[in-house]
């Protein structure tokens, strides 16, 4: 239970040239096993803490650690990303000239998967997310819904430690928004799981809430 | 995955394959022609050749020397010179079918008559295929074997050339274009029909060429100033219009490619625009950056590698389509293995260069940004 997974020390981001301060000294530590809300109000830095945490972005000042490697420019962050963090977004971002099943199994090209036990794997979790006969669809055939199952499927092909999920039901009647908190909470039994969201419900389905006010993070 | 991408836009992706079809059909065209054409004069220039060949001085190309009969015996007067022979030629009409009457004027062809001393060494290097050489005092000539093709003619047939009623004697064949489409009859025959008539060149045989070529051209040149003597060996150095045609040439094939490099720039600059998101979502799924660049550089690689098939399909077939339409044998393509590999390796450059400033573009994406805006 100790394992740090994230650990951030005095982490800032600014934008504009300082005059966007996004997040401000931000220290922060969440350990294999947690499952985490975060959460306030829009524009209070939400996202560019998630950001962070899936090694997309780069802070101000301070140290962001992720699975003891340090986020720095010149670190081999595509493999992190690509082995050990899967990341939902608020959008459902799949690749709209791809099908679902193509879509789905993006993720294990980087690893050289070959293709028949990738398309094997990507039915698979298809199939788990209630898509199966979806797989040959275009996203742009889909309902909202179905995108973002089929975004979450993308996400934990690679069966990573860190799940991120920005907002991930923001777009979603209350039944499709069951079924992605639902698998996420089940993905990350043994991994760790930080979800922002607005939704009480779903935080007080999480082992630990953390408050975002103007950059500043209030622990509740 | 980048044939999907290049399929996308359609329109757009026709346009830069047919830009640089059309560059490497211009490049493949220019440089066979070219290349025909230098291999015709190299070829001409080492058969029509004394150890000195002398023109008159300044014309921009030997073809174009107009020089009075007398040069001949002022020349022969030099000590080292052991033979000096006149080297006459033009272009005139003739029926294109070589018995049809001449009052049509959509029925005459251009074609290239040579005048040469009968019995002299350079006459002889025009091997017969049939018939014999033409005797002095007769209106007699031998037609190249294209040209017999061409017009479908044979020995004992006539043929009507410069106001005169030819016989044809004999069929040459010397596998050099220009002049088996061409016909050649005597110089005593040429100065009768052209009475004030002037010779283009005049070759020169020496002694002993080793030891005496440079004190003769720098004799001839010094002593007559309307005369410039040149080293046969050098002679093609002297076909301006060779040269001219050749950097023409390769100036148009350059900006050709240019234009067909833009294209793809062009092409691939505008497809990472739009797709900016979606190289976004490939980084923050964790693809690496070699993988991207690999994807870009890949679609490029097959629009231009298309367009360079194409290109050079289009390029000979516009080629042969061109010198079968023209009468006179001077354009003559030739597509050695250099020329395709100029064109493929040109092809792959601008692929390349198409795909290097795009590929780095798409890497400066980043994908929190790309991922954050509808
Ligand atoms: N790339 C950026 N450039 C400029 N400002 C940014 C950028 N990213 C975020 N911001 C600003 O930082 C603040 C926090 O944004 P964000 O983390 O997206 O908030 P949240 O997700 O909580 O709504 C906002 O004021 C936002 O406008
Ligand atoms: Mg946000």
């Amino acid at each position: 239970m100790n394992d740090v997974i994230v650990d951030f020390q005095n982490v800032s981001r600014f934008f504009e040239e300082g005059r966007v301060r996004a997040l401000e000294r931000v220290s922060l530590k969440i350990y294999r096993g947690e499952t985490v809300a975060v959460t306030g109000p829009s524009g209070s830095g939400k996202s560019t803490l998630l950001g962070l945490m899936g090694a997309l972005d780069f802070p101000s000042s301070g140290e962001v650690k992720i699975m003891g490697s340090a986020i720095t420019p010149d670190a081999p962050l595509a493999r992190l990303r690509n082995e050990k963090i899967g990341f939902v977004f608020q959008q459902h971002h799949l690749l709209p000239h791809l099908n679902l099943e193509e879509n789905v199994m993006a993720p294990l090209r980087p690893a050289r998967v070959p293709l028949k036990e990738a398309r094997a794997k990507s039915r698979e979790l298809l199939d788990r997310l209630g898509l199966a006969d979806r797989a040959d669809f275009l996203p742009a055939k889909l309902s909202n819904g179905e995108r973002q199952r089929a975004a979450l499927a993308r996400a934990l092909i690679n069966d990573p430690q860190l799940i991120l999920a920005d907002e991930p039901t923001g777009s979603l009647d209350s039944a499709n928004g069951e079924v992605v908190v639902e698998r996420l909470l089940r993905a990350a039994v043994g991994k760790t799981l930080v979800v922002v969201t607005h939704n009480p419900e779903i935080s007080s389905r999480m082992g630990r809430v953390v408050q975002i006010l103007d950059g500043r993070l209030i622990e509740t | 995955m980048m044939f999907k991408n290049l399929l996308r836009r359609k329109l757009r992706t026709l346009f830069a394959l047919f830009g640089v079809a059309l560059a490497i059909a211009a490049l493949v065209a220019l440089s066979a022609v070219t290349e025909g054409m230098l291999l015709q004069l190299k070829r001409l220039a080492t058969d029509y050749r004394g150890d000195v060949m002398v023109q008159a001085t300044g014309v921009l190309d030997p073809l174009f020397s107009q020089l009075p009969f007398d040069t001949i015996s002022k020349l022969r007067e030099l000590p080292e010179v052991k033979a000096a022979y006149p080297v006459v030629s033009y272009l005139t009409k003739v029926p294109r079918l070589g018995t049809a009457a001449q009052n049509d004027p959509d029925k005459m062809r251009y074609f290239l008559v040579f005048a040469l001393p009968s019995g002299s060494a350079l006459l002889k290097r025009h091997k017969l295929v049939a018939g014999n050489y033409f005797s002095t005092g007769m209106p007699e000539l031998i037609l190249g074997a294209d040209a017999a093709h061409q017009m479908n003619l044979k020995v004992g047939d006539r043929l009507l050339l410069s106001h005169t009623q030819f016989s044809i004697v004999g069929i040459f064949k010397t596998g050099i274009r220009l002049l088996d489409g061409a016909a050649i009859y005597s110089i005593q025959e040429f100065r009768r029909i052209f009475s004030n008539a002037k010779l283009n060149l005049v070759a020169l045989d020496l002694h002993s060429p080793k030891t005496d070529l440079t004190t003769v051209i720098d004799k001839i040149n010094a002593d007559h100033t309307e005369l410039e003597a040149l080293e046969s060996a050098k002679i093609l150095d002297h076909f301006r219009h060779a040269a001219l045609f050749q950097n023409f040439a390769n100036g148009l094939s350059i900006i050709a490619l240019c234009i067909a490099t833009l294209g793809i720039l062009n092409v691939m600059m505008m497809s990472i625009h739009e797709r900016t998101r979606e190289i976004g979502i490939l980084r923050a799924i964790g693809w690496p950056a070699g993988m991207i660049v690999k994807m870009i550089v890949s679609e490029a690689f097959l629009l231009a590698l298309a367009g360079g098939f194409l290109g050079a399909w289009l390029g000979w077939a516009g080629t042969e389509l061109l010198i079968s339409s023209v009468d006179i044998g001077i354009v003559n393509a030739l597509y050695p293995p250099a020329l395709w590999i100029k064109a493929a390796v040109l092809t792959v450059s601008v692929g390349v260069i198409g795909a290097t400033w795009p590929a780095w573009k798409a890497l400066r994406i980043s994908p929190l940004e790309a991922l954050r805006y509808e």
